[in-house]
């Protein structure tokens, strides 16, 4: 159809377009998105590095922990910090 | 409950006029809130020009990593969310199809737009596949000439409307006056006067048609989904 052609809105229907609750999911759909995408991210870069001493058996667990639920180590170092604030917290 | 993207990697493809004009179509209706995720904010530059509907809230985009949050406040809140997208093939545009009911593809009837669209059906596969669930699309025509088409522009148009993989909207966006001129004086096609635009009812009934085409699809996906469930 091109404008010419009029065709009314039935706004009165649309009530049953209603707000949709808030979910849980959206951390999980974000990293299935992360792995899926091929469109890359153009935020800026605000990465660092730093090398951490330690035994090597600290560093070959949080390394094996990590990669067993398939996190970067500094994702996974974000992970531990905010589990240990929020038993600090409660 | 629907949320509606407008995206196209290819910049200048109509997305951001095809989403103010079904914005300010629904809001006579229906409280809408319209996401303005263009990094040159046009949205949030229109909206402090007067005459904005009451029931449009425009909210501006901060980066990919609030996307998807400011687009859970916005479902939660009003039963329309639109979703203005930047031009370019960004993870910004993958996150918010992710969380979409319907994706518009607008392109214009040009090869570069038809391969930008082409990339973006790809990408909304694999966003699918991500978050397991189907997400509608659709391509829809922006800036076409209401009387005579290019013999280019016929044949693209064709290619798109014959591929029975493609859902493509039979109403399209004209090239029209009142499209720019919601821009430059602020408001919609329904608040700007027909002594200072040309053609301002055909536009009207332009944007009629598409916002009515639109509904027809989000109701039609919304019961597929509920056969499924």
């Amino acid at each position: 159809m091109t404008s010419g052609e009029r065709k009314i809105l039935d706004f009165g229907d649309l009530d049953e377009f209603e707000p949709r609750q808030k979910t849980a999911s959206l951390p999980l759909e974000r990293k299935a998105v992360d792995h899926a995408a091929a469109f890359p991210s153009r935020e800026r870069d605000d990465e660092g590095q730093m090398n951490i001493r330690a035994p090597e058996a600290v560093l070959k667990r949080f390394r094996e922990m990590a990669k067993s639920e398939r996190y970067k180590l500094g994702a996974f170092l974000e992970i531990l910090m905010n589990a240990y604030d929020q038993r600090h917290d409660g | 409950m629907p949320i509606i993207s407008f995206a196209n990697s290819k910049g200048g493809s109509g997305k951001t006029t095809s989403a103010l004009l079904l914005a300010c179509e629904l809001a006579t209706a229906r409280p809408v809130t319209i996401i303005d995720a263009d990094p040159r904010h046009p949205l949030t530059t229109w909206a402090k020009l007067p005459n904005k509907p009451r029931n449009l809230t425009v909210v501006t985009n901060q980066s990919e990593k609030t996307i998807l949050d400011e687009i859970e406040a916005a479902a939660a809140r009003d039963p329309f969310v639109i979703v203005d997208l930047e031009g370019t093939a960004s993870r910004l545009t993958s996150y918010a199809i992710s969380q979409s009911d319907l994706v518009l593809i607008p392109m214009k009837e040009q090869q570069q737009d038809a391969l930008a669209a082409i990339e973006l059906v790809q990408e909304i596969h694999r966003d699918m596949k991500a978050v397991r669930r189907n997400i509608p699309f659709a391509i829809l025509f922006t800036q076409t000439k209401a009387a005579v088409k290019s013999r280019t522009a016929r044949f693209i148009s064709k290619q798109f409307h014959d591929n029975p993989k493609l859902t493509t909207l039979q109403a399209e966006i004209n090239e029209r006056d009142a499209f720019s001129a919601i821009f430059a004086v602020g408001g919609s096609v329904g608040t700007l006067n027909s002594k200072e635009v040309n053609n301002l009812e055909s536009a009207q009934l332009n944007v009629h048609a598409f916002a009515a085409e639109v509904i027809e699809l989000l109701r039609k996906t919304k019961d597929a989904r509920r056969e499924i469930a």
